[in-house]
């Protein structure tokens, strides 16, 4: 029993250092061990989206003060018009219809009555119309009066409407409360009035008057995917969305559900039957999840695959979403993520290379690498054509290489076959052609500047083909070029005045494709870019969705670079007189842009969109063309 | 109110559960230790709990005030900055900036998407130009609504240029739609010349997550750490608590006269030490008892060889008394007076000598008991008719109360007559002529005889020690009736060996009273008795009632 007492003391000591040592290990690690916080997705990650909420009635505002805020209230689609339905009368809050559409104004409005009078008018210049499908269609700029008639609240009401369909039994709508904050505004609107302009817009029924930079912060331009015929390419199409709304994917997929716009009507199809509905859409943790139900179950697979192709680039716009696309159809779910790269001619990102197409200063065609510089012998026939040539051209990677290029004074187009074949497909008989460029199905498509005829000769073909031009386009203008879409389903035209210089119009057109023994139309709602130019001096498809153009702006070219379809004002970087040609890389994800001067010195510079050009690449080269 | 519990909980649970705990609290050393310990140690834990919750909560929240601070100073600056580069402003251009700056401080810098800006323009003045709109900007789901009125006060508030910052706690709206707690940071600006406040909220649902976690964390450790001190308390209470209960445990026994029980000794601490001391107590004890014992043994046994011895000659003594005595109408007068005295003195020489054997039997454990279904009632009257002649020459008058039914027992009725004999004649000998009350009553479990008289008395000292053999209340006072002093002590060992007991109580120059008080079966135990006894004592006489005997029948 002696020597037991030592051995559990010793116990006792050992378990209480290791206590110890065990109390003394629990602070904050300082080992060197590298840890992983695993991939972060979703909210957190994207662009906060900034809510505005204009101020609403108060006491002792004028009339002016009420239609001001009424107007700034009227974006508040996140707040779904709460403020501004307060600053109405109840009969113009049941005749309002918000969500009809939208009169876009650009610049600031102006009121020159008294701001105490009940009238009030504003004048402004429209820009456009969002229609209640939220695609944007320019109008020429064109200067309006809206007229706001405002009661007193504190009088009887005089029971007047702005078109004349008072429903005075009406049962209120219960959007608003009249007395939010229980500080209401003495005056309030009861009609307004903008009969006869541009955009449609006559009344409160017809939506809403938003300025172009309301709709820009309060909207959000996102492309819906549909195919075009041959079902090999994916078409973009913009719709407008609120943006800071929750809905926005199932908005968004409705949009694509209901069709293609009026812009691409008869270009392009989509794989998703009508009669298809949606069940949920949502976006979490950076995942969008859709659910369809109806005919879109029982698609064929190869349909189901356009399908899901479709609505994975769609849904991967939208803001939030980093991760997969997981489309339910019925019972099943699939992974649309990716899908869509099967049906895209466009590469993610240029291979590096001699990728680009140049003239040298003896007229010779040759091949470039922007990397380094580099020039390079263009094999095959072109390569050794014997005369001058210009404005080189190169089918897209994703169909046989055909390569084409203007001979003869800019007047011959010469194509070279994938086998090695070389014809002339066009002559022109006095004028220049435009230069020639290719669409997704390995069309080239040019433009005879000298009879505005729009030229396509179709792959396979050994002649060129006139293509039909809507004549509405043509009232005073004649095509200048035209650049088809890597998609083939749409094409920009610029068109140029045959009445004023430096009044040049660009469009975008749907092609229609040959049917009942016509050639390629060119149809659809014809869609204008906005933007202030003179003249346009070339212009390329930078991705699928935006152009990039040189313009002639004052005594400078100018860099501008625009979506169709999208009330955004195209602004860019001031690049030096002189240079009139540019192209962008056939790639989804844009690129190294080339522009070049044609004329005095020529050289090809590298531009980036906000440094403007680089130092020259290289001098003595002319006409840069990725392929496309 | 009275908590009526239901009728299956009657059931399960104990009878007068509280007084049993009371009762398991005071008997029990170890609940005592336990409890206490558990409850000063839940006590301690709860204050440190809520002291060291205090000090993390100050210090997550003062983290976060700082950096929230600290951000919004940046943002503020940023702000400045911005609205410092333009020169020319329109109410356009004023909106325009602020909803860049919004979004410019809520993607940039801290943890973007964990806290909102909001940009909110001053209250409206009638000096505003018509027609100018400022509208507010928010980066998230709250409103200018959310933020405090005490807060934009204080905000609106602050000289122009002093970039002071305000901070309150509130409740903000959560992304998910659910309100949480929040620090609301804000400053004072300028876009173009007009007034906006800057507003950042931080939600705190991560802090109150992490103080959350510190909340269960402390509440877990600090109950497992009653849970410890309490088996701790248990384990050491156990251990000292054992051999004390054991040791408690031996002492009854010994108290009992189990004399050779000894505690258990292990180890040598103090316990053992408390056990050796014990042991050797227990040991002096026994050894002073055994010796006590033979010694009282020796007495009785003294008393009764004694009292054997002095039978013989006694007995010849008596037959010469008597030979004596029947010649002594022929004595002179004095021889014949001396005859007489030892007559008296040889009868009372004998009724001692008969005590002695009596006590000296019970003490012995050679008292038997005959019982037999006796009537008390029939005994009291045998009694009183024999002692009646007593209480004449005393000048007393004796009652009987007594039932009609009958109050039958078993019992021996010959030492229950001896026990009443013994009470009657000690009630008219201490009754100074005043009557003698005897009381017989019954019930289902017991018979029971009252004594009573209204005579010199007994103090309740007196009362205790009225058994005690050869005891005299007053030994000044001289014997009357030849009373050996061992009446009261053979009529206590008869009532207990019928079970039974008797009991007496005394008031000075009142009276006394003696109750016998026995059981209707042999063997049964008793529980009260049909009589009162003490100052509730009946008195059916007045002090001072006409010398007669009455009987008085009660139903």
């Amino acid at each position: 029993m002696a020597d037991r007492a030592p051995r559990a003391l010793a116990r006792a000591v050992a378990l209480l250092a290791v206590l110890v040592l065990a109390t003394a290990c629990s602070g904050i690690p300082t080992d060197t061990r590298v840890r992983s916080s695993g991939e972060e997705r979703g909210a957190g990650q994207e662009q906060p989206f900034v809510h505005q909420q204009a101020p609403g009635p108060e006491p002792g505002l004028t009339p002016l003060d009420v239609v001001a805020r009424f107007l700034a209230a009227s974006s508040g689609f996140d707040e779904d018009f709460a403020t501004a339905r307060r600053f109405l009368t109840q009969n113009a809050r049941q005749r309002w219809q918000p969500t009809a559409g939208i009169l876009v104004y650009e610049g600031r409005a102006t009121f020159p009555a008294q701001p105490t009078s009940s009238t009030q008018t504003m004048t402004t210049s429209v820009v456009g119309r969002i229609d209640a499908d939220g695609r944007y269609r320019p109008i020429p700029r064109t200067e309006i009066q809206v007229t706001f008639q405002l009661v007193d609240a504190a009088a009887p009401t005089p029971g007047s409407s702005d078109d004349g369909a008072a429903d005075d039994g009406a049962a209120d709508d219960g959007a608003g409360d009249d007395s939010a904050d229980g500080q209401d505004a003495q005056w309030q609107l009861d009609a307004v009035d903008a009969s006869g302009t541009a955009g449609g817009y006559t009344s409160l029924g017809q939506g809403l008057l938003l300025s172009r930079a309301a709709v820009e912060r309060a909207m959000l331009a996102l492309p819906v995917w549909f195919a075009d015929p041959s079902g090999r390419a994916l078409v973009p199409d913009q719709v407008y969305l609120p943006k800071g709304d929750d809905e926005v994917p199932a908005a968004l997929t409705r949009r694509l559900l209901a069709g293609p716009g009026p812009g691409l009507q008869g270009a392009v199809e989509t794989a998703i039957p009508s009669g298809t509905r949606l069940v949920d859409a949502r976006v979490v943790s950076g995942e969008a999840f859709v659910e369809l139900a109806g005919p879109v179950t029982r698609l064929p697979a190869e349909r189901r695959q356009l399908a899901l192709a479709q609505l994975g680039r769609s849904l991967a716009a939208v803001p939030g979403v980093d991760g997969p696309v997981q489309v339910t159809l019925g019972t099943e779910t699939f992974d649309a993520t990716g899908a869509d790269n099967a049906f895209d001619p466009l590469q993610e990102t240029l291979v590096p290379g001699p990728n680009v197409l140049v003239i040298d200063r003896n007229g010779k065609l040759q091949t470039f690498n922007p990397g380094d510089a580099q020039l390079g012998v263009m094999p095959g026939a072109l390569g050794a054509f014997a005369r001058p040539l210009r404005h080189p051209a190169r089918s897209l990677p994703a169909t046989p290489q055909r390569i084409a290029a203007l001979s003869d004074g800019e007047r011959g187009l010469q194509v070279q076959e994938p086998d090695g074949t070389l014809h002339r497909v066009h002559l022109a008989r006095t004028g220049p052609l435009a230069p020639p460029a290719f669409d997704a199905h390995g069309n080239v498509w040019t433009v005879d500047r000298a009879t505005g005829d729009v030229l396509v000769t179709a792959s396979g073909e050994d002649a060129a083909a006139p293509v039909q031009v809507p004549t509405a386009l043509l009232e005073g203008y004649r095509p200048w070029q035209v650049e088809p879409a890597h998609d083939g389903a749409r094409v920009v035209l610029v068109l140029r005045s045959t009445r004023q210089p430096a009044d040049d119009r660009v469009v975008v057109a749907a092609v229609l494709p040959p049917a009942g023994g016509t050639g390629y139309r060119l149809g659809g709602a014809v869609l204008p870019l906005q933007g202030s130019w003179q003249q346009v001096h070339d212009l390329d498809w930078r991705s699928p969705t935006s152009l990039a153009m040189l313009v002639v702006d004052g005594d400078n070219s100018r860099a501008l670079f625009l979506t169709p379809g999208t009330v955004g004002v195209a602004t860019g970087p001031t690049v030096t007189s002189g240079v009139d040609e540019i192209t962008a890389p056939p790639t989804r994800t844009g690129g190294t842009l080339l522009v070049a001067s044609s004329s005095g010195r020529p050289a090809v510079f590298a531009l980036d969109e906000s440094d403007g050009l680089s130092n020259a690449l290289q001098r003595g080269l002319r006409d840069p063309a990725y392929a496309g | 109110m009275r908590l009526r519990l239901p009728r299956f909980l009657n059931r399960v649970l104990p009878a007068r559960p509280w007084r049993r705990v009371v009762a398991a609290w005071r008997r029990g050393l170890r609940m005592r230790v336990v409890t206490t310990t558990v409850v000063l140690s839940l006590l301690v834990v709860a204050l440190l709990g809520t002291f060291l919750f205090a000090q993390v909560r100050d210090g997550v929240l003062g983290a976060k005030v700082d950096s929230a601070l600290a951000e919004t100073r940046s943002g503020y600056q940023f702000a400045q900055a911005t609205v410092e580069q333009t020169q020319e402003w329109t109410p356009g251009l004023v909106n325009s900036r602020a909803s860049t700056i919004v979004g410019r401080l809520a993607s940039g810098g801290g943890e973007a998407g964990r806290r909102e800006v909001l940009l909110l323009p001053g209250p409206h003045e009638d000096s505003d130009p018509p027609g100018d709109v400022y509208s507010s900007y928010a980066s998230g789901v709250n409103t200018p609504q959310s933020i405090p009125p005490t807060l934009r006060r204080e905000v609106q508030g602050q000289q122009e240029g002093q970039g002071r910052t305000y901070w309150a706690y509130a409740m903000a709206d959560d992304r998910d739609g659910t309100r949480v707690p929040a620090l609301i940071v804000g400053a004072a600006l300028e876009v173009g010349a007009k007034p906006y406040e800057l507003y950042y909220v931080f939600p705190l649902d991560q802090e109150a997550q992490t103080l959350g976690l510190v909340r269960r964390t402390l509440a877990v450790a600090g109950l497992a750490l009653v849970v410890l001190v309490g088996l701790i308390a248990y384990v050491v209470a156990r251990t000292v608590v054992t051999p004390v209960r054991m040791a408690a445990r031996i002492a009854e026994r010994l108290a009992a006269g189990r004399l050779e029980e000894r505690m258990h000794i292990r180890g040598e601490d103090d316990l053992a030490r408390l056990a050796a001391s014990f042991n050797r107590m227990a040991r002096s004890l026994q050894s002073q008892i055994r010796r006590l014992e033979d010694l009282s043994r020796l007495q009785r046994r003294f008393v009764s060889d004694v009292s054997h011895e002095l039978r013989t000659p006694l007995t010849t003594v008596r037959m010469a008394a008597d030979v004596l005595h029947s010649y002594v109408s022929s004595f002179p007068p004095d021889v014949a007076r001396s005859s007489e005295l030892l007559q008296a003195q040889l009868d009372r020489f004998e009724d001692l000598l008969a005590d002695l054997l009596e006590i000296s039997r019970f003490d012995a454990g050679a008292a038997v008991l005959d019982p037999e279904p006796c009537d008390l009632r029939a005994i009291a009257r045998r009694v009183l008719d024999a002692t009646e002649p007593l209480a004449e020459r005393r000048g007393s008058t004796l009652e009987l109360v007594a039932p009609e039914q009958a109050c039958t027992a078993d019992v021996d009725g010959r030492r229950i007559e001896r026990i009443v004999r013994n009470l009657v004649v000690n009630a008219i000998e201490h009754g100074e002529g005043k009557p003698v009350v005897v009381t017989v009553a019954a019930d289902d479990e017991a018979v029971a005889l009252s004594v009573q008289d209204s005579g010199v008395g007994l103090s309740p000292e007196e009362a205790g020690r009225v058994f005690d053999r050869f005891w005299r209340a007053d030994p000044s006072r001289a014997r009357q009736t030849g009373g050996t002093g061992l009446g009261l002590s053979i009529a206590l060992e008869d009532a207990h060996l019928h079970g039974g007991e008797l009991e007496a109580y005394g008031e000075p120059g009142r009276g006394a009273q003696f109750r016998l008080t026995l059981p209707r079966r042999a063997g049964q135990e008793l529980g009260g008795s049909p009589i009162p006894l003490g100052p509730d004592r009946p008195r059916f006489l007045a002090v001072g009632a006409p010398y007669q005997r009455t009987e008085v029948a009660r139903g």
